[in-house]
C-alpha cells in the first residue's frame, strides 16, 4: 500500500531532481498515464513555490528548486506571482497606518461637515432625509442667511452626504451616517 | 423631539463624552510654549469636563503595568498613545517633532492631532512630506497669541467625541 506522505515525498525528490534515473522513469511513466498523479505533482511544485518564497527551504534546496524552476518559462513565472504577491501582502501590512489615516480623514471631513455652523449640517441633513428641499427654501428652515447654508451645504455635498440635482437630497450615505449616530446615541433626529 | 432639541441632546452628549486626551509638546523649560500647551490642556478640561486631559510627563504607568521599564519613554508613550482618543501636539519644539517623525507611522497616527504653524503649510522638507497626510490644524501667529487657536482645536475635539459616540474611526 502507497501512503500519501510517501507518494509527496517521491514526487518532491522528483521535482528537485533527486532520484536515479529508473526512479524518475517510473514517476515520468504514472504521470504520462495517470491524471491524478499528475495534479499531485502540480500541487507538490506550487508547494516548493511557496517554501521558496517564505524562505522555508534550507539553503541547498533553495538553490536546487531556484536552479530548476527559474530555468522553465511556465514555473519562473508562477514563482514570479506568487513572490509579487508575497510582496504586496508584507507591503500592505506595513502600510496599514496609511489606510487608517485615510479613513480616519474621511470619516473626520463627514463629522466636521455635520457640527460646523453650530451643528447646523447635522439639521440640514436630518431635514434633507425627511423630504428633499429646493436650495431656496432651506434656509429660511434652517433660519440662517443663505450665504452659510450654502458653504455648510457644499460641505456635506463634498463629503458624499447630500447630492443636488433639481433638488437637494440625502444621499444613502447620509442616511446611514445619520442611523449610526441615532442608534448609537439614542437620540431620534426627526 | 424636533430637531433642535434633538441636536441640542447631541451637543450635550458630545461635551459629556469621556474622552481621554494627550497634550504633547514643549516641556516646562519652554516658557510661553509651554504656558500656551497648559492653556489647551486647561480649556479642554473646562469644556470636556469628563474628559481626563494628561501632560505625557504627568503619567505613570508603572502602577498600571507592572514591570513596565520607567525610563523607557518610547514604550510608555506607545502606551498612552494607544488608549488615548486624540493626542493634540504642539509642534514647536524638538522633542515634539521627533515624537512626530516616531509616531506618525504607527497604528495609532490617526490619533495625531498636529499643530503646525501655517509658514510650513506649502514647504517641501524632510519635516513637511513626515507631516504629509497626517491631522494638521494650521496656525497663524495671530491665532496663537489669541484664543482662536484654541477654539478650533476645541472644535476637533467636538468631531473626536462625536466620532467616539457613533463609533466612527478618527
Amino acid at each position: 500500500m502507497e501512503y500519501v506522505v510517501e507518494r509527496e515525498e517521491a514526487i518532491k525528490r522528483y521535482v528537485l531532481g533527486q532520484l536515479s534515473e529508473n526512479e524518475r522513469y517510473d514517476i515520468e511513466l504514472r504521470v504520462l498515464t495517470d491524471s491524478d498523479y499528475f495534479n499531485e505533482l502540480l500541487l507538490v511544485e506550487d508547494e516548493l513555490t511557496d517554501d521558496l518564497i517564505s524562505g522555508a527551504l534550507s539553503n541547498h534546496d533553495q538553490e536546487r528548486v531556484k536552479r530548476l524552476f527559474l530555468s522553465i518559462p511556465e514555473r519562473r513565472n508562477k514563482v514570479g506571482l506568487t513572490n509579487a504577491i508575497a510582496q504586496y501582502l508584507s507591503n500592505s501590512e506595513e502600510r496599514r497606518w496609511e489606510e487608517t489615516l485615510r479613513e480616519a480623514c474621511k470619516n473626520r471631513g463627514l463629522l466636521d461637515s455635520l457640527i460646523q455652523e453650530d451643528w447646523m449640517g447635522l439639521h440640514i441633513l436630518a431635514l434633507l432625509r425627511s423630504s428633499s428641499q429646493r436650495p431656496s427654501d432651506l434656509a429660511s428652515k434652517v433660519k440662517a442667511n443663505k450665504s452659510t447654508v450654502s458653504v455648510v451645504l457644499n460641505k456635506l455635498i463634498e463629503s458624499g452626504l447630500v447630492e443636488q440635482k433639481e433638488l437637494l437630497t440625502c444621499t444613502e450615505r447620509g442616511t446611514e451616517t445619520l442611523e449610526k449616530i441615532e442608534k448609537s446615541t439614542g437620540v431620534r433626529l426627526t | 423631539m424636533g430637531f433642535i432639541e434633538a441636536i441640542n441632546r447631541l451637543k450635550r452628549q458630545t461635551e459629556a463624552c469621556e474622552l481621554n486626551i494627550l497634550v504633547w509638546g514643549p516641556g516646562r523649560n519652554a516658557g510661553e510654549h509651554f504656558e500656551k500647551r497648559k492653556k489647551i490642556k486647561g480649556e479642554v478640561c473646562r469644556c470636556f469636563p469628563n474628559a481626563d486631559v494628561c501632560f505625557s510627563e504627568d503619567l505613570d504607568l508603572t502602577e498600571t503595568l507592572p514591570g513596565i521599564d520607567e525610563r523607557d519613554l518610547v514604550s510608555q508613550e506607545l502606551w498612552h498613545l494607544a488608549v488615548c482618543d486624540v493626542c493634540i501636539v504642539l509642534d514647536t519644539s524638538k522633542g515634539a517633532g521627533e515624537e512626530i517623525a516616531f509616531y506618525s507611522r504607527s497604528p495609532d497616527a490617526h490619533k495625531l492631532l498636529i499643530l503646525t504653524h501655517e509658514r510650513y503649510e506649502s514647504v517641501t522638507s524632510f519635516p513637511s512630506s513626515l507631516r504629509k497626510n497626517q491631522n494638521q490644524l494650521f496656525y497663524n501667529d495671530q491665532q496663537y497669541d489669541t484664543c482662536n487657536l484654541v477654539e478650533h482645536i476645541l472644535s476637533r475635539i467636538r468631531t473626536v467625541a462625536l466620532g467616539k459616540l457613533g463609533g466612527f474611526r478618527l
